[in-house]
Order: C-alpha cells, then sequence, then structure tokens
C-alpha cells in the first residue's frame, strides 16, 4: 500500500524558474492495485514516479509504503521495497553484462552484496526456468550479453527482472514507449501477467490510453501537478478511449 | 638475447598496473592518473622498508595499503566532491610526488643488501629466481583478481561501469564501489612498484612518469588479442592483458635494441600507443567484440 500525503515538489527552489511540479497531491493505493497515471507533458506523472522511487525527494509532505515512512528516505534506501521500470530498456539493463548476469544483478535488490560467488549453476537453472515463463524463447541465450538483444526483450526481461524478488510496489515509467507496437503489446502482456500472479502493487505511467483501460485498475489523470480525475474499478470498464482523450483538450 | 629476457620480466613486474589500469578504464569507464603516483607509492614504501631490512612478504601488505589508499582518495575526491575522474586523478598524483619524496628523503634509494623478494633462493639461477617470484606474484593476482570480478561484488563492479543508473536502482551506492574499486585498482598499481623496485634494484622519485600511458598501451595490445582469440572467461582476458604488457616491453626493447638513443624511450612509449590507439580509425583492427 502506498500513501501519499499533501505532497508539493518544486523544482529550482527560491530561484526565479522555480516550478511547482507537484501541488499538495495526496493518494492512497490499496494493496494490489494497477494505477495508471495518465496527463500532458509536464503534468508531473513522472515526478511523481520519480517521488515514489525515491530518485527526487518531496519538498513537503509525507510518503509511506507498507506503513513505512520513506519520506526522506533515498533511492537506494526505497529499493528493498521498490523495484522501476524504465522508459528505456538500456537504462534498466547492462548491456556489455551477460543475461543471467543481469538477473544476478537483480536478485541482489535485496541482499548486501558479498563476495561470494551468487551466480552459480542453481541461480542459472532457475533464470532458465523463469524465462521460459515469458515464452520468448530466450531460455537457452542467457549467457548472451544483454545488448545483443531487441528493445522488446530487454524490456520482458526488465520485467521480470524487476519482481524477481519481493517487492511491494512496481514502478513502470512508460515501460513500452521505446518499442515498436507488436513488441509493446508482447510487453504490456508480460507486465499483467506478472503483476496478476503477484499480486502487485503497481503505478504506470503511459500515453497509450488504450494500454490504461485495458490492464489499470485505476486511471488517474494528472493536470498541473494535481490529480484532475480518478477513475476508480467500477468505472475504469465502461470507460472510452475517447473519454480519456478528451481530458487532454 | 639479455634484452628481451630483461623486457619480459620488466613486462611481468608492469602487467599487475595494466591489470589496475584495465579495472579502472575498461571496466569502470574511469580514467585513473592516479596510476602514475600510486606506482611509485609501491615503489618508495618498498625500497625504505628493505633498507630498514623487513622481510619483503611483511611488507607486501603495506603496499597494498598504500596503494588502495591514494585511489580511495582520487575515488573520494571523484565522487564526493564531484571532481571530474581526470583531475581528481592529477591531483592525488601530483600530492604523492611530494608525499614520496618526503618518505624516501632524497629522490633515489638503491638497495644495496640482498633481501628482496627475488634474492629468495629456490634455483640456483638468479635469472630464474626472479621469474620464478614475479611469475608466482602476478599468477596469484590473476587467480584472486578473476574471482573477485566473479563474485556479487565483482558483478557490480562491472555493471556500475556499464550502467550506472541501473546499479543505483537495485540499490547500491555507486559511490562506494567506485572509491573501491578505485583503491582496488591502485593496489595492484602499488604492487608493479613493488615487484619493479626489487627487480630493478632501486626506488627513484621519477619512475612512475608517464607509467600510465604504458598501462594503457598494454591493455590495448591485451584487448587485440582478446578480440582476435575471442576470449569470453575473465581470468584468460587477464592473462592477455599481461601478455601485452610484455609485448609493449619487448617492442620497447626492440627499438632500443637498433640503436635508438634512451633518451627517446618515453618519446617512443607514447608514439607505440598513439599507433595502437589509431589502428580501428586506421581501420587495421576493430576493439568492438
Amino acid at each position: 500500500m502506498i500513501q501519499l500525503q499533501n505532497i508539493t515538489h518544486l523544482f529550482n527552489k527560491g530561484q526565479s524558474n522555480e516550478v511547482k511540479a507537484i501541488n499538495g497531491l495526496s493518494l492512497e493505493i490499496p494493496e494490489s492495485e494497477f494505477v495508471v497515471l495518465i496527463g500532458s507533458n509536464g503534468s508531473g506523472k513522472s515526478t511523481l514516479l520519480n517521488l515514489i522511487a525515491g530518485t527526487d525527494i518531496a519538498t513537503q509532505g509525507n510518503l509511506k509504503i507498507s506503513g513505512i515512512d520513506l519520506s526522506h528516505a533515498p533511492n537506494y534506501k526505497r529499493s528493498r521495497w521498490v523495484s522501476r521500470v524504465f522508459q528505456n530498456p538500456t537504462d534498466g539493463t547492462a548491456a556489455d553484462l551477460s543475461i543471467v548476469e543481469n538477473f544476478r544483478l537483480a536478485a541482489l535488490r535485496n541482499q548486501k552484496i558479498s563476495l561470494k560467488i551468487g551466480l552459480n549453476q542453481k541461480f542459472e537453472q532457475e533464470v532458465q526456468e523463469k524465462i521460459a515463463t515469458l515464452g520468448l524463447g530466450l531460455e537457452n541465450k542467457i549467457h548472451q550479453s544483454m545488448g545483443s538483444l531487441s528493445g522488446g526483450q530487454r524490456q520482458a526481461l526488465c520485467l521480470l527482472m524487476a519482481v524477481w524478488s519481493d517487492l511491494k510496489v512496481l514502478l513502470l515509467d512508460e515501460p513500452t514507449a521505446a518499442l515498436d507496437p507488436k513488441s509493446a503489446e508482447i510487453v504490456m502482456q508480460i507486465a499483467n501477467q506478472l503483476i496478476r500472479e503477484n499480486n502487485i502493487t503497481t503505478v504506470m505511467v503511459t500515453h497509450q490510453l488504450k494500454d490504461a483501460i485495458q490492464y489499470g485498475d485505476r486511471i488517474i489523470h494528472m493536470q498541473e501537478g494535481k490529480i484532475a480525475h480518478d477513475f476508480s474499478k467500477s468505472k475504469t470498464s465502461t470507460i472510452e478511449i475517447s473519454d480519456l482523450y478528451n481530458l487532454f483538450s | 638475447m639479455d634484452f628481451i629476457v630483461a623486457a619480459i620480466l620488466q613486462g611481468l613486474c608492469f602487467s599487475s598496473m595494466a591489470i589496475g589500469v584495465y579495472l579502472s578504464m575498461r571496466i569502470f569507464n574511469i580514467p585513473d592518473i592516479t596510476t602514475d603516483g600510486s606506482y611509485t607509492v609501491g615503489a618508495t614504501v618498498t625500497a625504505i622498508l628493505l633498507t630498514l631490512n623487513w622481510n619483503p612478504f611483511l611488507l607486501f601488505p603495506i603496499v597494498i595499503f598504500a596503494g588502495s589508499l591514494a585511489g580511495a582518495m582520487t575515488g573520494l575526491i571523484h565522487t564526493k566532491l564531484k571532481v571530474h575522474p581526470i583531475l581528481a586523478g592529477i591531483l592525488v598524483m601530483i600530492s604523492l610526488y611530494s608525499i614520496n619524496l618526503k618518505i624516501m628523503g632524497r629522490s633515489n634509494i638503491p638497495l644495496m643488501n640482498d633481501n628482496t623478494l627475488l634474492d629468495i633462493s629456490v634455483f640456483k639461477s638468479v635469472l630464474l629466481n626472479e621469474t620464478f617470484w614475479i611469475s608466482l606474484v602476478i599468477l596469484l593476482i590473476i587467480v584472486k583478481f578473476s574471482y573477485i570480478l566473479k563474485t556479487d561484488f565483482g558483478l557490480t563492479m562491472r555493471a556500475t561501469g556499464n550502467n550506472e543508473k541501473m546499479i543505483q536502482a537495485i540499490g547500491v551506492r555507486t559511490d562506494n564501489i567506485k572509491i573501491a574499486g578505485l583503491a582496488l585498482a591502485n593496489a595492484l598499481t602499488a604492487t608493479s612498484g613493488y615487484l619493479m623496485t626489487q627487480y630493478q634494484g632501486f626506488a627513484d622519485i621519477n619512475m612512475g612518469v608517464g607509467i600510465v600511458i604504458v598501462g594503457l598501451g598494454s591493455v590495448m595490445i591485451g584487448e587485440v588479442f582478446i578480440v582476435i582469440f575471442k576470449v569470453k572467461l575473465i581470468s584468460i582476458k587477464l592473462l592477455m592483458v599481461v601478455l601485452g604488457t610484455v609485448i609493449f616491453q619487448m617492442a620497447l626493447a626492440l627499438t632500443l635494441m637498433i640503436g635508438i638513443d634512451p633518451v627517446y624511450l618515453k618519446l617512443f612509449t607514447a608514439l607505440f600507443v598513439l599507433l595502437i590507439v589509431s589502428l580501428p580509425k586506421l581501420g587495421l583492427i576493430s576493439f568492438k567484440s
């Protein structure tokens, strides 16, 4: 569960070009809900995601994840609870390292890093089995370098890596924006499958209104750093793309 | 012939430093110039403690510690004060010049007594002895270091140089990894100073000048072999870097052998590295595997 209380975030605080990216926003996201944030560029949705991830620390307000106050915790202290998939698959993976090495790094998210060899045969087998469930035929290529894969394949693996070890919140930052339509569809299906199977509380930023309706439990429309519309579970099933589209005018 | 043998041994002495350069420049993507200073640090500590009749085994950990301290300083300046790594390295290197000179008390310390590592008699022949001890240290470094790179910590180091953002997202403070990595790289460099001082029988305040270029050139020659032989195993990659270092020294020995004034040695070193660096541009070889 995520609780945001009265969050305000300023960029360039106290300078002439001060920007209020988030303006007194409060939001409560219950356990295992899939929330989609939509809104025009500069509406504050990416900032909100950064604030939850801890990449930015809110100027004001409180943030709790599963009841733990993380208002002032930087990103590396939140990574135990929060996992993130970036817009660009190259941001979420180390290209020169092999697939299985990337997964080992993902597995370290909840662990202390030591001088032990964690990348053993047992781990390799586990990676192979999990990758096989994606149905992309990558399970026999785990020693290939990450950089040799296509964007779609890398993003699918990013998703699997993000949920590899225990997490409370999954953040998806326009996960399909850098992909072709076919890959985008596959990646969204995989994301949905992983989220539902593991009951993960998810916040996704997207410009794909179709995806918002198809996969989201709840759609939040942001405007000028505030929540302009909040469509709950019962409403998302009846909503049309055109309804959402009209919000942008 | 003696010329070539000396070049090989000298190359082996340098190879620890080349592995250090491989770590900082290739794995971390940080051009670390501390190398020039930390090499002399290794030499200074070795020479001073040997003249105080220390056991060469006992002083080795101190050399490692002193080298890593130099690297950690550069790491701290770079990560905490956000100074460009090249500048951070130059600052530490230039400070070390004074520190080394102060510790040495003069610009050159000859080793008069026969109590160096290379004098410990295993074989009858002096040459075999030297080869044995130098190779043993290098072998130890390759084994130990390739193990480290395979551990979770090593994996994190490699990924930090590759995609820092990702590593931060999994909760690693990359600053600390960089400081540790630079400490490790410069400990390796100081080890070269340790070996070279004992091999040539003296430490000199200027022996580190331009040494980072030797390291870089050696690494690049090694990478040519890594590409040609399609090396995947990290331990073999390190072995190729050692091979690159030896070949570099042999090439320099050859230039001296054909009668070129030793005054031009540094100039030829630079030209040689320039040649290797420009090989891909000249379309002769590609470093990207």
